[in-house]
């Protein structure tokens, strides 16, 4: 009992810098930009109910940043996912020097996002590279950023820098799974394509719920690269929740910023308890 | 990937765990409240106003300083310079959106990111309280449909110091030698595209206007309301819209300088008017500047100036003037009374008379435009160089001014943002890179995003 | 996957494997190799000019790989002739090192505490620090604006220092190697009469390395490439990063832009190179259970 008593207290003595700091810094202007959700007013605070809820959810605006952040994961996370699965597939065989090519993929995340930046307008820029080719062929030239391949070219930068993180995480599920595995399977007879299905996949859930969350992390933060890519106010197909969050933070509305944060969250929230459940129901590890 | 799952499941019974989160909330709203109360009023006590301008109003503000520390010997003005527009930005608002800053702010239209938006958001506070309890302060002073271009929903936000109207100038002989009768009764879109196809076909000089005007000046200009801030709304699928806008790529541009050629004669505009490249200057925003303009035009040709606006759509609106420079006070200030006079201050006649555009205050306007009309004639001056036999600005285009300003019917706030957006819209369709539909599918699509936002 | 021996896979996979690297290595073979231009042949290669940013006649972009004149007027320029740059840069060290510092430390107290102890409402606590981190930024940037505000911390590094510090990320991730750690190491140290703090820095810690170096390196660059905070806590402009300058330079001074770049990655990818062995090892612990 004592023992049991003394373990806790040591846990929460160790738990407490980061948990005193996360409270501090995040916790609580979380808890007050929630209440501030509920008012109006820059000074003389009042107090408006579900008013900001109400404009927010009637804005033109906050609904085609919603739509397109939805858009943005629903097609760039299952195409990073399948794509780094595929490339971890391609990966994951005992090639020689294949450690050197783990470290390549790695290292787009480790560029500054500016450079990308850069290397993207000199290839999609109105007199960019890709502009110019085109012209030499004389096949009109399309103004990439400023027309709906924004979003493509968008999605090209998200996958191109979050790839490799992927496929390595992916590799280390791909191992995880025990070779026996495989070898039962081979000796019933079962095909390539059975085995992918039957074993790969069910073993890979974990990983890949893993993976599924990091993506859709790094998928807010392409907000970093389309507002230097395309300013605050870019192309209708490219304009997210960040940038509806970002402009009204410029424009001193902070009360509309912290309800689309709040619902956003919220959202979040519900999504990730879903999942969990999902993976807890379907997912088969290694526990037994 | 089951610690999270198993975690909540396995070491409390749900009832339990329920009721913590709820307790949880309930501290944490109390928590809330309580930082609403400290949360306001807290500018620096101590009796110093404090102000952010930028580097290029020093001069200004060394009188205003002078005149603030006689009259509050026991206050102190607090000045921040910045050289840097961004960052003067950025510091405001991350201020003002704290609940502190400033306690007075001298803002142009690059200062904020949307003068409107600020203004919906209550960073300022109404002064139409101080006017009112004010006796000393008389409206009929200043002009009042500038002055008023500070009243959002029923409250003044901000008063504007000075402002501008868009006119060009010319002399009535140069409009007849190029078969051109301009009559400003009439003065709409449709006079215009008529005297410059007249102008076209018969004219002399290469160009009427010396310089493109930009859509959204043009745009303005017309009167035709296209953006309601109030309500959020956009009217760029109208007739009229699409006239202007047609109108500006068909008739008005053709008859302006374009920018390569201009470049050609820098500042120095009057050279236009000399090898009869252009028959109007347009670059007359402050009464010294038409005062210059006129002396060009009678230097060269030996004839009074008369001043044009640019044609409304309709014609019997009014014209549009707008601000530049503008003062408001924050509203979480705890010196707004000093701001206050200070603020009277800058709309006195001695700190009106230092304007660069128009004055607002009408004394301002009275005593510079007299001094024109008199004092000021057969001087010599230097203007980039070169020399120049002033000339008085005659009764006749002192006439024009009042007219024009009198017939002012709205004060419209740049918005810079949608200007630039006009502008690269209506830039598209001259290059013929757009269609109609799509210049005005773009606007109403880019606009309506950003008043919605 | 069982690899197939037959010769014409393996070529196969080479292929397609050095496609994959050409696609992602692109950028970063241009930037290097425009690093070593000279500023004319950039302004040319690029059609940009400049800072007013209106070329009178514009050209299209090419592609080029090989500068014409190799040469280190770019690098000169940057490090030299610019006396910002270097200032910047290690601004971006002064905030970058402590915050990666102080990361480690409180997220290996606060892993070793959600990994192994147990203590009442852990896993709820655990719970919002995930929300915590899907948060955006700005959410949270006005009230600790007010916070550091109200201790006039605001103009200091500390106030861009303390909540990176705290970002939860960190006990996210060692948390997850911590947990791979079989207790039987702690459960023998205890025998042995070992306090708290001793199983902590003489049993985990040694088995953590990995963790901690992928920590470190995730930490450091997104710490390094920081930009918002700095614009908004800072004052004066030569407190800020170099993160900051580079975004400006894309627009401001085209010519040195990509030897800046090059500058800026550097340490990055340096320190990638030396902990790449432990980061590869630490993602795949990190990701499984």
């Amino acid at each position: 009992m004592k023992i049991r008593h003394r373990e806790m207290v040591a846990g929460m003595i160790f738990a407490a810098p980061c948990i005193a700091g996360f409270a501090v810094f995040f916790a609580v202007p979380f808890i007050i930009s929630v209440f501030y959700c509920f008012t109006e007013g820059i000074s003389a605070i009042s107090f408006v109910g579900f008013d900001n809820f109400k404009g927010l959810l009637e804005s033109v605006s906050f609904r085609l940043a919603a739509m397109n952040t939805l858009k943005f994961n629903l097609i760039s996370v299952p195409f990073i996912l399948l794509l780094s699965l595929a490339i971890a597939l391609l990966l994951n065989s005992r090639l020689k020097y294949i450690s050197i090519f783990k470290s390549l993929f790695i290292l787009p995340l480790v560029i500054p996002v500016a450079s990308i930046v850069l290397v993207w307008q000199i290839l999609f820029g109105d007199y960019g590279a890709i502009n110019g080719i085109l012209n030499a062929f004389n096949i009109e030239t399309v103004d990439w950023l400023n027309s709906s391949w924004s979003f493509f070219i968008l999605v090209s930068l998200y996958v191109w820098k979050n790839c490799g993180y992927n496929i390595i995480l992916f590799i280390a599920g791909l191992n995880s799974i025990p070779l026996d595995y495989y070898e039962a399977a081979n000796i019933d007879g079962a095909g390539r394509l059975k085995r992918f299905l039957k074993i790969t996949v069910p073993y890979l859930i974990p990983t890949g719920f893993f993976v599924f969350i990091i993506s859709i992390i790094n998928s807010f933060k392409v907000f970093r690269e389309a507002y230097l890519l395309a300013g605050s106010y870019p192309h209708q197909d490219i304009y997210m929740l960040q940038h509806f969050m970002n402009n009204n933070f410029d424009n001193l509305n902070y009360q509309r910023l912290s309800t689309a944060a709040f619902l956003i969250v919220s959202l979040i929230v519900i999504l990730v308890f879903f999942l969990f459940s999902f993976e807890e129901r379907y997912g088969m590890n290694f526990r037994n | 990937m089951l610690w999270i799952y198993g975690g909540l499941e396995s070491r409390y019974m749900k009832g339990n765990k329920y009721l913590a989160l709820a307790l949880s909330c309930i501290l944490l709203f109390f928590t809330g409240c309580t930082g609403k109360n400290d949360n306001n009023k807290q500018i620096e006590g101590n009796n110093a106003i404090k102000l952010y301008l930028m580097e290029y109003t020093k001069p200004f503000m060394t009188k205003a300083t002078k005149q603030f520390n006689d009259q509050y010997p026991d206050h102190t003005l607090d000045i921040e310079y910045f050289d840097n527009k961004d960052e003067c930005r950025k510091r405001l608002n991350t201020e003002l959106l704290s609940g502190k800053g400033p306690d007075f702010v001298l803002f142009d239209t690059y200062t904020f990111n949307s003068i409107y938006k600020a203004l919906k958001s209550g960073v300022f506070c109404d002064l139409n309280p101080f006017i009112e309890a004010d006796e000393s302060f008389d409206m009929g002073n200043y002009n009042k449909t500038v002055m008023d271009c500070g009243i959002f929903d029923g409250k003044r936000y901000m008063i504007p110091l000075e402002y501008y109207i868009d006119t060009f100038i010319t002399t009535e002989e140069l409009l007849e030698e190029n078969g051109i009768n301009i009559n400003v009764q009439e003065w709409d879109i449709e006079h215009l595209t008529n005297t410059l196809k007249d102008f076209m076909d018969n004219g002399q000089a290469r160009f009427f206007f010396d310089r493109q005007y930009p859509f959204s000046d043009y745009a303005v200009g017309s009167g035709i309301e296209f953006i309601d801030h109030e309500n959020s709304k956009c009217y760029f699928n109208t007739p009229q819209f699409r006239e202007v806008l047609n109108t500006y790529k068909d008739v008005f541009l053709k008859a302006s300088v374009a920018n390569d050629l201009r470049m050609k004669y820098g500042i120095k505009y009057w050279e236009m008017l000399k090898d009869n490249t252009a028959i109007t200057a347009g670059a007359v925003n402050s009464l010294q500047s038409i005062w210059v303009a006129n002396s060009f035009l009678f230097d060269i040709f030996k004839c009074k100036g008369r001043a044009y606006p640019l044609p409304t759509y309709d014609k019997t609106a009014g014209y549009s003037a707008l601000p530049f420079d503008m003062v408001a006070i924050n509203s979480n200030s705890n010196h707004k009374e000093i701001a206050y006079d200070m603020i009277k201050f800058m709309l006195s006649k001695e700190l009106q008379l230092e304007s660069s555009f128009y004055p607002v205050n009408e004394e301002a306007y009275d005593e510079q435009l007299k001094e024109y009309m008199g004092a000021a004639g057969n001087q010599i001056v230097n203007i980039k160089g070169t020399p120049l036999t002033t000339t008085v600005i005659s009764e006749e285009l002192a006439g024009d001014l009042t007219n024009i300003k009198n017939k002012l019917s709205r004060c419209i706030v740049r918005d810079e943002y949608i200007f630039d957006l006009l502008n690269d819209a209506a830039f598209k369709y001259v290059d013929g890179e757009y269609s109609e539909d799509q210049v005005i599918n773009e606007l109403e699509s880019k606009v309506m995003l950003y008043l919605n936002e | 996957m069982i690899v197939s021996r037959s010769k014409y896979k393996r070529v196969l996979q080479y292929i397609l494997l050095l496609m994959l690297a050409a696609m992602l290595l692109f950028p970063i073979v241009l930037i290097t190799a425009n690093s070593f231009m000279d500023e004319n042949e950039v302004i040319s290669t690029y059609g940009m000019s400049g800072s007013d940013g209106t070329a009178l006649d514009k050209d299209y972009a090419k592609i080029v790989f090989i500068p014409g004149k190799a040469s280190l007027m770019q690098y000169y320029y940057a490090l030299l002739r610019e006396p910002t740059f270097l200032v910047m840069f290690w601004n971006s060290v002064i905030l970058t090192a402590p915050i990666m510092l102080g990361q480690i430390l409180v997220s290996s107290f606060g892993g070793y505490a959600f990994a192994k102890y147990r203590f009442p409402l852990r896993d709820q606590i655990f719970f919002l620090f995930i929300i915590v981190m899907l948060m955006p930024y700005q959410v949270t940037l006005v009230p600790n604006y007010i916070l550091f505000n109200k201790m006039n911390m605001i103009g200091s590094y500390l106030a861009i220092i303390l909540p990176g510090v705290f970002t939860t990320f960190g006990v996210f991730l060692l948390r997850q190697f911590i947990q791979g750690i079989p207790d039987e190491y702690s459960q023998a140290a205890r025998v042995d009469g070992a306090g708290h703090l001793s199983i902590f820095f003489r049993v985990i810690m040694p088995q953590c390395k990995s963790g901690i170096a992928s920590l470190a390196i995730l930490s450091f660059v997104d710490n390094w490439n920081m930009v918002e905070q700095p614009l908004i806590f800072l004052r004066d402009s030569y407190k800020y990063p170099m993160s900051i300058f580079l975004s400006f330079i894309n627009t401001s001074n085209p010519g040195i832009a990509f030897a800046c770049g090059i500058l800026y990655m550097l340490p990055a990818v340096l320190i990638f190179l030396y902990g790449e062995e432990y980061l590869i090892k630490g993602i795949q612990l990190s990701g499984i259970k």
